[in-house]
This record gives C-alpha cells, structure tokens and sequence, in this order.
C-alpha cells in the first residue's frame, strides 16, 4: 500500500466516508462529518501510521488537505 | 477558510463576545455578567480574553481564557483558564485552531475546569492531563469546645483583611466582587486558616462547596470548627474535592465529581489546579443550575 493510499485509508476511515476522494482543494467544510474531534483524530491517526509528531503551530496554516499533504512532505512522508 | 480569521478578544470585543456566548453556548448569562467574567482583576499582564474566529466581521466561534497570577510553591506564575469554547455548527472544523492558538501562548500553564464528555479527545491530543478527583461531603456537627481552644471563625471583610498572611489577603481581595462567593478564616492568631466557599444545595440540603483552602494542614487542624461554624450559618454539610489532600472524615460520603480537571502545565500539582481563578469564581454557575 503507497503512502497516499494509507492516508486516502485514514480519511474514509475516520470521516466514515468510504467513497470519499482526497483532492488537494478539499476542505473540512467539504465533508459534513468533518468537525473538529474528526480533525483531531485524522492527526493522530497519521502520527500513528507514519510515526511522526506533528508541532501544534503546524496546524494553523493547514487550509485544505493540499496543505496538508505538503506538511506531510515536509516531515519526509513521500506522496 | 479564505474569510476566516483568528483574532484575540480585546477588552473592547468582550460586549459582542457576550452576545455570541448568551445565544450559542446558554442563556444563563446576561452579556454584562460574561463581560465582568473576563474583566477581573487577578493578572497585571493580561493579553487577550480567549480567542476569537471570525468570518469577515462575524463572529462565529469563541473561546473564552481567564488570566491569573498565583502563587505556586512561593513563586508567582502565570495561569491561563480555558473555558466557554463554541464555534457554530457550520464551522466546527475550524474551531480546533482556537484552542491551539491559546494553547501556543508561552510563558503559560493551562486549566480547563468545565469540559464536555465529547470535546476529551480534542484535550488529550493537546496534551491535557486529567485530574482525578472526587467529592468529599462530611456532616457539619455542632463543636462546642471552639472558643475553649481559642478557636474564631472571622468573616467580616475587615477582619478577614487583618487576620489573614499577606498572599491570601490577596486572594481575598481579588474575590470580594463576586457576592456569590463567601469568605472565612478559621484558626487561632497567626494560624488562620483561610476558606472560600459558595452555599450550593446539594439533594435539597444547604451545603458548603469549598472552592479554596489556603493551608490544608490548619484546614484539618480546624476542620470540627469550620463545620460548626457553618451549620451556625446554616449549611448542614461541607463538600471539598479529594485532590485538595484533605484527611477524609469517617462520616463522609465520597461522590464522583462530575466533570474531568484538566490541566497543561509542567509545573502545576493536582492541588495546584484553583477554582477560585476561573470560571467557577468569576460566574455564579450554581444559580445557572
């Protein structure tokens, strides 16, 4: 499984959308069962698959999920 | 969130902050009493009321932060208490960024004494630790023997300023605004005991919550007194929570306390953790029940 396919995995899981499609310009006001505790646990499911731990501050540039695939990047995760 | 902003609340915001918390979080509150929550006076270095999200210049979610200045093993530091976090439903996405962005301010320890059952999780991923703590109701007897041991309950606003060390005729003076709070000092000269507590009905009967006990050891030490002196003014029970390290009398009913205590700090102990300097204090949250 590449790495987009897990985290595409995360999304469906946590958001109980399993048709969902990750698109750069997707926005958490784009998912209705997208609110802040479904945010938060995206998060800790991607530290947990990816072993990495995010800074809080990082989160508050995070507009769409493009922004938070290059986060992601920047953390040395491949997509 | 092209429109959406982050901007703290000045004093200036606090009038339309109180109009947003009485229509989306209760209407328990008049806008003036949320107002004179967040103007005490218990920190000299304030920098915000709590945060506020914004959609152009609406106001759409808040989150509300209570600063203080507490003395925590004989050193002053700086206390921030989380509270009244609401955002409306259609941004709940975004309303994680209020916290994170109160919680990123240095220098500070975090309290939260009010949270709801599904905002936990949010609290744990932010590092909050929880504060196991139960409630301690004891009887109030009658004790006879207090004056015999020189033993005097002081509650007039003067006295109290007299009898009491230099720190907790601080804390005293910070508290005297708020008329639902009541105010005593139990002990002999020089060894007062000084205890802020709120008369609250507990299954239909007048207790005393304690909301703050300056010196556990003089509270032990008086406690027969400080319960006779309350059931003269009377309240027929006493209630104070476990973590304060308070012995446990053998007529005492322990009761689960009813919402977690969180706390960010890695300096602040459970007992640490003071009601007086949040929401509990600044607003009558009783009488909302």
């Amino acid at each position: 499984m590449s790495n987009m396919e897990r985290l595409v995995a995360i999304y469906r899981d946590v958001l109980k959308k399993p048709d969902l499609q990750l698109t750069p310009e997707l926005t958490a006001r784009d998912v209705d069962s997208w609110d802040s505790l479904a945010h938060v646990q995206i998060i800790v499911e991607v530290e947990k698959k990816f072993a990495i731990e995010f800074d809080l501050d990082d989160f508050l540039t995070i507009r769409n999920v493009g922004d938070f695939f290059k986060l992601l990047q920047r953390y040395g995760v491949e997509l | 969130m092209s429109n959406l902003e982050i901007r703290p609340t000045s004093d200036s915001d606090l009038k339309a902050v109180g109009e947003f918390l009485q229509a989306n979080l209760t209407s328990q509150f008049t806008v003036d009493q949320w107002v004179n929550a967040f103007t005490q006076d218990w920190s000299t270095t304030k920098p915000n009321n709590g945060f506020m999200l914004c959609d152009g210049d609406d106001i759409v979610g808040v989150v509300g932060a209570i600063y203080s200045q507490q003395m925590v093993d004989g050193k002053m530091v700086d206390v921030c208490n989380i509270n009244s976090w609401v955002v409306k439903p259609e941004y709940r996405s975004d309303s994680i960024y209020l916290l994170i962005k109160t919680v990123r301010q240095p220098g500070y320890h975090f309290t939260i004494l009010t949270p709801r059952d599904q905002e936990m999780e949010i609290y744990r991923f932010l590092k909050f630790r929880t504060i196991v703590t139960r409630m301690i109701v004891t009887a109030n007897i009658p004790w006879p023997f207090a004056s015999l041991f020189g033993v005097h309950a002081v509650t007039d606003i003067g006295t109290l300023q007299q009898v009491l060390h230099l720190e907790d005729a601080r804390v005293h003076r910070e508290h005297t605004s708020s008329p639902w709070l009541r105010h005593m000092a139990i002990g002999k000269e020089g060894a007062y005991c000084y205890v802020i507590y709120q008369r609250i009905t507990l299954k239909a009967m007048p207790t005393a919550a304690i909301l703050y006990v300056s010196d556990i050891q003089l509270f032990n030490r008086y406690r027969k007194a400080l319960g006779s002196a309350l059931l003269l003014r009377g309240m027929l029970f006493m209630r104070l929570e476990s973590r304060f390290k308070t012995a446990i009398p053998k007529l005492s009913v322990l009761q689960t306390y009813p919402t977690p205590t969180l706390v960010l700090s890695d300096l602040l102990k459970d007992c640490d953790v003071l009601n007086i300097y949040s929401e509990r204090a600044a607003l009558n949250l009783d009488s909302a029940k």
